[in-house]
């Protein structure tokens, strides 16, 4: 074999500038390199107009998204507000049951496209997290408040922790306090009445952990690496209300904001959701 | 995309082969995935993993990597292709003494006669909260630290799959959630595909699904459904 050791370095030269995006023929003339150098600039644009095709169709994605979001918002309104009106009728007891239906059904639609508005706004990165240094005890007090509604309906003891010592992690606290949230009202949901649901923090040397530890049925092992999946839902949970976006949406948020999350869970003592946070 | 592929995985030890360390495994690795295979000691996990990272011939079945059967591969071609195509997480960091936290990072890159791309790096660095250590010598550093400075490592290169094997054996339980998180945050980052082997329950739940393997076989199907 003909080794031409220059001939391999100038290669190797202009691939470098291949991975680095900066590469343009040096030359034009007869010789085999020039040849190789326009093959290798058409394929570099070729690779890039794919690119930029597939950002393009994106971008369709995102705005049939935000077309969704709204066409349905007007309708969906009125649905729920023509069935808050007819309940207002003298009505028999058998079409106030129907209207019940109605109504948790059009709630849990509603939940279900705002819920998916959001993952998908997150996934496709129209809406950035904003990551600022906070005190985690803020964002805590935030999502658990939102959820003693709940709780005290069910007489589930809801506790969290106590803003002793500041613990200030990374995190965007809208969109944290909609994460710790679902996860907190996920909790109370599948915990039966008079159970107790604690919340408690760990600060590592790099994470801060938020245990949300309930008394509910548990969660077989073979399933918790699925309980985060979209449209997830335990084969046994079809009394419980719910459609298993909460804890996939709280699961992007997480991530988008440089931490993660995860499950652990004793069959019929409880389950536990763990969130990490990046600690400043 | 399936990343790695092992089809009847056999390695059995002793004369008429009595010991069967690993029985007839079959499982896939779709790329980006994050997946912790876990045993007890003595379940042939350790040897699972010695056998997908390259380091030793199983007596039948194969491993494809990125669509190649490494085993079809003379010794020479495989060790090239190990450290082009797989990084090493293992209980024991294996930094190299002399040399700084980045030039620890820098070393596999340079071996096979690379310029490193710093932007890359940088932000390995800097994910993994070494941005601060990145001069430090390695007896400077915390069992935790000299463990992420070896994540680093195994991450820099772009290796098409990191195998981490009991990596917080060695740490308290404390450093090892932020071990663990921070492979787990940057493999999410960086769409690294991580196979982790473990025997903590608690490890192992950080994985997007568990394998679990009992005397040199898969047993359950533990998330993921048939064949994943």
């Amino acid at each position: 074999m003909i080794y031409n050791k220059k001939l391999l370095q100038k290669l190797d030269e202009m691939l470098d500038k291949a991975i680095a995006g900066t590469f343009e023929a040096q030359s034009y003339d007869e010789s085999q390199l020039s040849k190789i150098e326009s093959k290798m600039a058409r394929f570099l644009e070729q690779s890039r107009l794919k690119q930029e095709q597939a950002e393009a169709e994106r971008g369709h994605v995102r705005s049939l998204i935000s077309d969704i979001s709204h066409q349905t918002k007007t309708p969906l309104a009125n649905v729920a507000l023509y069935t808050g009106l007819l309940a207002e009728q003298d009505l028999t007891n058998g079409q106030t049951k129907l209207i019940d239906q109605i109504s948790v059904s059009t709630n849990k639609l509603t939940f279900l496209i705002q819920s998916l508005v959001k993952t998908s706004r997150l996934e496709s990165g129209i809406i950035k997290v904003e990551r600022k240094p906070g005190n985690i005890f803020d964002l805590i007090a935030a999502a658990a408040t939102e959820c003693e509604g709940l709780a005290g309906a069910k007489n589930i003891k809801l506790s969290f922790a106590e803003n002793n010592n500041p613990i200030v992690a990374l995190y965007d606290f809208r969109w944290c306090t909609e994460a710790l949230f679902n996860i907190i009202e996920n909790a109370v949901k599948y915990t039966p009445e008079n159970g107790s649901v604690a919340i408690t923090v760990m600060a590592y040397e790099i994470f801060a952990r938020i245990d949300v530890a309930d008394t509910g049925r548990g969660i077989q092992e073979e399933d918790l690496p699925k309980v985060f999946r979209r449209f997830w839902r335990a084969v046994d949970s079809t009394g419980s209300p719910g459609v298993g976006i909460g804890l996939y949406l709280a699961r992007q948020i997480i991530t988008a904001c440089g931490g993660y999350i995860k499950a652990s869970s004793e069959l019929g003592k409880g389950s536990t959701f763990s969130v990490f946070l990046s600690k400043v | 995309m399936t990343l790695l592929k092992t089809s009847n995985l056999k390695k059995y030890y002793g004369v008429n082969a009595e010991v069967k360390a690993v029985d007839g495994v079959d499982f896939t690795v779709e790329s980006g995935e994050f997946v912790s295979v876990i045993g007890s000691s003595g379940s042939g996990k350790s040897t699972l993993l010695h056998l997908l990272g390259g380091l030793d011939r199983p007596t039948g079945g194969t491993i494809e990597v990125n669509g190649k059967q490494i085993y079809s591969m003379k010794d020479d071609e495989l060790t090239i292709f190990r450290r082009r195509n797989i990084g090493f997480v293992f209980q024991s960091y294996n930094l190299v003494p002399v040399l700084n936290v980045e030039e620890n990072i820098l070393l596999p890159i340079q071996l096979d006669g690379n310029n490193p791309d710093m932007n890359f790096i940088n932000n390995v660095i800097e994910t993994l909260g070494l941005s601060e250590k990145r001069n430090a010598m390695p007896n400077q550093l915390s069992g935790g630290q000299q463990q992420r400075v070896a994540i680093a490592r195994a991450i820099a290169s772009k290796p098409a799959i990191v195998l981490a094997d009991e990596p917080t054996g060695n740490l308290d339980s404390k450093s090892s959630m932020d071990v663990m998180g921070l492979l787990k945050v940057s493999g999410e980052k960086f769409a690294q595909t991580i196979v982790l082997i473990t025997h903590n329950p608690e490890i192992s739940q950080m994985a997007d699904r568990t394998i679990h393997i009992e005397d040199g076989r898969i047993v359950g199907r533990a998330a993921g459904g048939e064949g994943r």
